[in-house]
């Protein structure tokens, strides 16, 4: 095949493959699997943690889940079943190495109403604002869902959110366990490196195999 | 899509056809493949990251259900490790997909300036098959560290282990296919290390 053709190849598949992505584009979701809207049916497929307390009573025992998209870190805490209110009122985050005291308040920074739906504000110190979060109380069940944007977070825990890796979620008045999600990120640029030195020995290789030929 | 994008595909490609009437071989090989892999991994991010991510968890999920040590809910790209005391959920990002890799890899091999179409085209399926395959080996021994050694493995597991694993995986594959077939057609005067 001559160069000519080969060229004239690759600007097909370039150009069919942009006009392709330009006309499917519009139409990729980006839609979240998790919304915070005081609802937890979302959360139904997505792992759970089991929280259980120092009795080891699973009727006394809780539920906890992080989960982490498009740049967004959610989580969740919820009753196992009505035998007794869900405290929620401090966490603890761990972000890779470094640990975060988050407290949790209702929206008028005063209160924490235990019945119905409450928005939630996080806070880390006394006047920064992570985001913020629902509370949902009735006769089946508690929950809380929350979700913090992890740019957000850089800026106090000083880590880029590119290299945000581990996430571990504790509350100390529900039980002992910590929830944990983690990436598990090859450092792909790397390897792509490698690949290059290989291909670039390679190169080598063959046109010193041409110069000895000639 | 930025317009500028397409500016730079035709400069691009205006490039390379430069450097190949220049005879400039090596140019031609490094700029192709190097501007191949940018512009692949341009376009195809939003199209391929989310499949991938469902694929590897998927696959990995196959080989950790059938040992009993993980869940995979391979919808969200999530991988559930239980072990005895501790959970820790394993999401599959856009980083640990391995496509990157096997754009990496696919544009190195296009402009590498040794196999015909048809052993390019067989290549780029082998090596697709390798890279998947060693990622999710990856995954899968990083899952088995934390069964076994609990969440405080993870780090090891995943930032030495883990990456050892894929790493010596795929650097079999850049041997074969990209540095092996040259040192065996190597001649030195009458020696060679082609078997006749």
């Amino acid at each position: 095949m001559s160069i000519k053709i080969k060229i004239l190849l690759i600007t097909l598949i370039c150009s069919i493959t942009s006009f392709c992505f330009l006309s499917i584009a519009p139409r990729i979701s980006a839609a979240n699997v998790v919304t915070i809207d005081g609802y937890d049916d979302d959360w139904d497929n997505i792992p759970k943690t089991f929280i259980g307390n120092s009795n080891n009573d699973k009727l006394a025992s809780y539920y906890g889940s992080l989960y982490v998209e498009n740049g967004v870190l959610y989580g969740y805490y919820s009753t196992n079943n009505k035998t007794k209110q869900m405290p929620v009122d401090h966490i603890t985050l761990k972000v890779n190495n470094r640990t975060l005291q988050l407290n949790i308040l209702s929206e008028d920074n005063t209160t924490y109403y235990p019945d119905g739906k409450t928005n939630i504000n996080i806070y880390y110190k006394k006047d920064a604002i992570l985001n913020s979060g629902v509370y949902f109380s009735n006769m089946q069940k508690d929950f809380l869902e929350f979700a913090i944007d992890l740019n957000e977070l850089s800026t106090y825990t000083k880590i880029p959110a590119i290299q945000m890796s581990e996430f571990s979620l504790h509350n100390p008045s529900l039980g002992s366990e910590w929830v944990s999600v983690a990436g598990t990120s090859s450092f792909p640029y790397i390897l792509s490196a490698i690949a290059f030195i290989f291909s670039v020995t390679g190169f080598f290789l063959i046109k010193n195999k041409k110069v000895r030929e000639k | 899509m930025n317009p500028l994008f397409f500016i730079f595909v035709l400069v691009y490609i205006y490039l390379l056809t430069v450097l190949k009437r220049a005879k400039l071989p090596f140019a031609f090989f490094c700029i192709g493949s190097v501007g191949m892999f940018v512009f692949t991994v341009v376009l195809l991010q939003p199209l391929v990251t989310v499949p991938m991510q469902k694929a590897v968890a998927a696959v990995a999920g196959l080989l950790g259900q059938a040992i009993g040590i993980y869940q995979s809910y391979f919808q969200y790209g999530i991988l559930f490790i239980q072990s005895k005391t501790e959970t820790i959920s394993m999401y599959i990002d856009y980083e640990c997909s391995g496509i990157i890799e096997i754009v990496a890899f696919l544009s190195l091999l296009w402009f590498f300036p040794v196999y015909s179409t048809a052993e390019k085209i067989f290549t780029s399926i082998i090596g697709f098959i390798t890279i998947f395959l060693s990622n999710v080996l990856r995954i899968f021994v990083i899952c088995l560290i934390i069964f076994f050694f609990g969440n405080d493995a993870f780090f090891i597991a995943h930032t030495i282990i883990g990456r050892f694993v894929f790493y010596f995986c795929s650097i079999i594959l850049y041997f074969f296919v990209f540095t092996r077939p040259q040192v065996i057609k190597q001649k030195v005067g009458r020696f060679s290390y082609e078997n006749k």
